[in-house]
């Protein structure tokens, strides 16, 4: 269960970041102010992050193995 | 004018002005936004209300429900970002030579096109619907003789200011035009 939801959750991390720096390549890429452009990189990057680390937290924190059992679900 | 002093695009010509920079009205992104605020305001009222119906669930489940929120408010971030990339970047610059249109579509699809202010033939304002009029935004047509046959733009603010805008810019490039085919013939004139 541990293992499954590690990789599941490796996963969806890269798609985050993948998204991110989709993101950051547009705005970089063609916005017309690049003053503009860097100071909502650094805010769209920033909030990111803090969720991502945030969210790993909470995700290692996870009771995974009694989540998976029957038991957790009877309760 | 001395607003995009910094700014610059694509394909930009040498000494090549930016008049104006014209998007969506701020209200067609609201509109975009709303989904995103209904499901933020659900997120919040999930942090006051679930400890206090589900008290069980919440001492057994607390770090599961966080999980679940900060997984949630990322996707809701990205979300948000793609929007605001889908809008300010969907533009259309008007310069002292010509109008270029960027179409953004997603994060995939760009479409870039220009127009020539000697190719206009016909300017047309639509402004239909409550919100439109209470709110001045609507549609411009430009009706050309390139290659697009009709040129657009969507859900602008001012319509009206812009279409004065491109058809005094196109009488003045006209007038232009006509006074370098004056000056050629002169000069022609001048060597016979």
């Amino acid at each position: 269960m541990q293992g499954l939801a590690n990789i599941l959750y490796g996963v969806l991390s890269v798609v985050y970041w993948l998204l991110a720096l989709f993101v950051v390549y547009h705005v970089r890429k063609y916005m017309l102010d690049p003053v503009l452009a860097s100071l909502l990189i650094l805010i769209f990057l920033g909030v990111m992050a803090v969720l991502f680390l945030l969210n790993l937290g909470f995700f290692y924190a996870l009771p995974l193995g009694s989540i998976a059992s029957s038991e957790w679900l009877a309760r | 004018m001395k607003l995009f002093k910094n700014a610059y695009f694509e394909g930009q010509e040498g000494d090549e002005t930016i008049l104006r920079v014209v998007r969506r009205h701020w209200f067609n992104i609201f509109v975009q936004y709303i989904p995103v605020l209904v499901v933020v305001f659900f997120m919040g009222a999930a942090i006051g209300i679930f400890p206090g119906i589900f008290p069980d669930f919440w001492q057994r489940s607390g770090t599961l429900f966080w999980f679940s929120e900060t997984m949630l408010a990322m996707v809701i971030w990205v979300w948000s970002a793609l929007i605001f990339v889908d809008y300010y970047l969907d533009v259309w610059i008007i310069t002292d030579r010509r109008v270029v249109n960027v179409e953004q579509k997603g994060l995939f699809v760009r479409q870039v096109s220009e127009l020539r202010y000697q190719k206009i033939q016909d300017v047309t304002t639509e402004v239909d619907g409550f919100f439109p009029t209470l709110l001045n935004y609507g549609e411009v047509f430009v009706q050309t003789a390139g290659e697009k046959p009709r040129f657009l733009f969507h859900n602008v603010p001012e319509p009206y200011q812009i279409k004065g805008m491109l058809v005094d810019l196109q009488k003045r490039m006209q007038k232009k035009d006509l006074e370098e085919v004056e000056r050629v013939v002169r000069g022609e004139e001048a060597e016979m």
